[in-house]
């Protein structure tokens, strides 16, 4: 049955034709189109009588409730914005920090050999604040969130928080750390940063089909190998497997992690 | 004002931290996007949790939002998505039985159920056909969405939702088929 055959016969099963004699003439000419009317009629009225379902009043203002509760449980009940400006202030205000730590310890360390080792031991904050500053970046920490709200009040407050959050980000991470992780993961493989699809000549390439597979992901492709780090996927690092759907474009597509050790979805990312 | 610009003067008071204007948004779109999940999942519970979890994305995320669909076609696909890594979560967890009817647990409100015409042996065969079929014809034939828009909200190409939506409509006429045998 040709694709233009079938569409008649939905469009007189939806009535969506002026003129019906067409349809009907096709119907008419071989068992194989009526037994096809006859399945899109018994399915379509079905799902028409179904109709869309209601939320009881009960179910709505349970869903408003626990929406709001959720929001306030979390560090702050104000929509992501997003943008690299707060991420790149809550790492300058973090450096600054800690640059400023450095300088005060310095003072008070003077010179000789427990200032060398004052010195070393800056050093070596330094390397950890580098590191967790990085990861706000990179995972858009809540300090950067955190930023972006206190800089609706001053900069003043905003350097307060960052600096707070910006020592938080070495600890368990919070659930917008998570989702800023996958978030910008998710726009690493969009801007093409990985490839259209896995390596082929990836050794692990068709196990981590089989396994984004086996997540029920049967047309997506895998695209990327990534190692997160412990509390985005679990308590310890955890490697994922980020595939898109076989039919869509890269640029728009949806992102879907999936644990390999596990082969389930973890996160999907619109 | 159309609803497109409601939508987008909503949505720049979210921004600006206008917790009213998303509960508003909420209202505009929670019946859709919970008639959605629990077609999609057949189970009140599931599908009040993934319609929270759905508004909730949408609430950290409405930065992200670009414009370049209707603020509701957006949210249709966060819900859509959500049932789905639900549904996933689920199938590895255990099998899920479906309910006889999807009541609700609220039995004040049965009427308003009662008005949906809800069809035991039309949710049986929508359970049992796959996830990508059921979305596509709960989209088109219950929601009432024109193919472009359904493609839309499933971010696949127009032919693909006629593809699935026809034969969708065949899978669940077998198993309506097998149910009355």
């Amino acid at each position: 049955m040709r694709d233009d055959q079938i569409e008649l016969i939905a469009a007189l099963v939806e009535g969506r034709l002026g003129d019906e004699s067409e349809a009907r003439a096709l119907i008419d000419s071989a068992p194989e189109f009526r037994e096809e009317y006859e399945a899109q009629k018994t399915a379509y009225a079905g799902l028409r009588e179904l109709g869309p379902a209601l939320l009881t009043d009960g179910e709505r203002s349970a869903l408003h409730r626990d929406l709001w509760t959720s929001l306030r449980q979390g560090t702050d009940a104000s929509p992501g914005r997003g943008s690299w400006y707060y991420r790149w202030v809550a790492v300058a205000a973090g450096m600054f920090v800690v640059v400023g730590l450095a300088a005060v310890l310095s003072q008070v360390g003077g010179g000789g050999d427990s200032g060398d080792e004052t010195f070393a031991e800056i050093g070596a904050d330094l390397d950890e604040s580098a590191t967790t500053t990085a990861a706000a970046t990179d995972g858009a920490s809540a300090g950067a969130d955190r930023a972006e709200e206190s800089a609706d009040d001053s900069v003043d407050t905003m350097s307060d928080a960052t600096a707070t959050t910006v020592a938080e980000g070495s600890s368990a991470p919070h659930d917008e750390d998570v989702a800023a992780y996958y978030a910008g993961e998710a726009e690493r493989v969009r801007s093409g940063e990985f490839g259209d699809r896995l390596q082929a000549h990836d050794e692990s390439d068709p196990e981590v089909a089989a396994c984004v597979a086996e997540a029920g992901l049967e047309r997506h492709r895998p695209v990327a190998i990534l190692i997160a780090p412990a509390g985005i996927a679990g308590e310890d690092d955890a490697r994922l497997a980020v595939a898109v759907p076989d039919d869509s474009e890269l640029a728009a597509a949806t992102v879907v992690f999936v644990d390999t050790s596990t082969c389930e979805v973890v996160h999907t990312d619109e | 004002m159309t609803t497109a610009a409601q939508d987008a003067e909503l949505l720049a008071r979210v921004l600006e931290g206008d917790h009213d204007a998303f509960d508003q948004i909420m209202r505009n779109h929670e019946d859709r996007v919970f008639s959605v999940c629990l077609r999609i999942m057949g189970n009140r519970e599931h599908a009040l949790d993934a319609t929270q979890e759905t508004f909730l994305t949408a609430f950290r995320k409405a930065s992200q939002f670009k414009g370049n669909a209707a603020l509701g076609t957006w949210i249709y696909r966060i819900a859509v998505n959500t049932c789905y890594d639900h549904l996933r979560k689920q199938k590895r967890r255990r099998a899920d039985p479906m309910p006889d009817r999807l009541d609700p647990a609220d039995h004040s409100a049965e009427d308003a159920v009662e008005s949906a015409g809800l069809r035991p042996e039309i949710e049986r065969a929508l359970a049992a056909i796959s996830p990508e079929f059921r979305s596509a014809v709960v989209l088109s034939d219950i929601e009432g969405m024109s193919l472009p828009e359904v493609a839309e909200v499933l971010g696949v190409p127009v032919g693909t939702v006629k593809s699935r939506v026809f034969r969708g409509r065949r899978l669940l006429a077998t198993e309506l088929g097998n149910q009355t045998q």
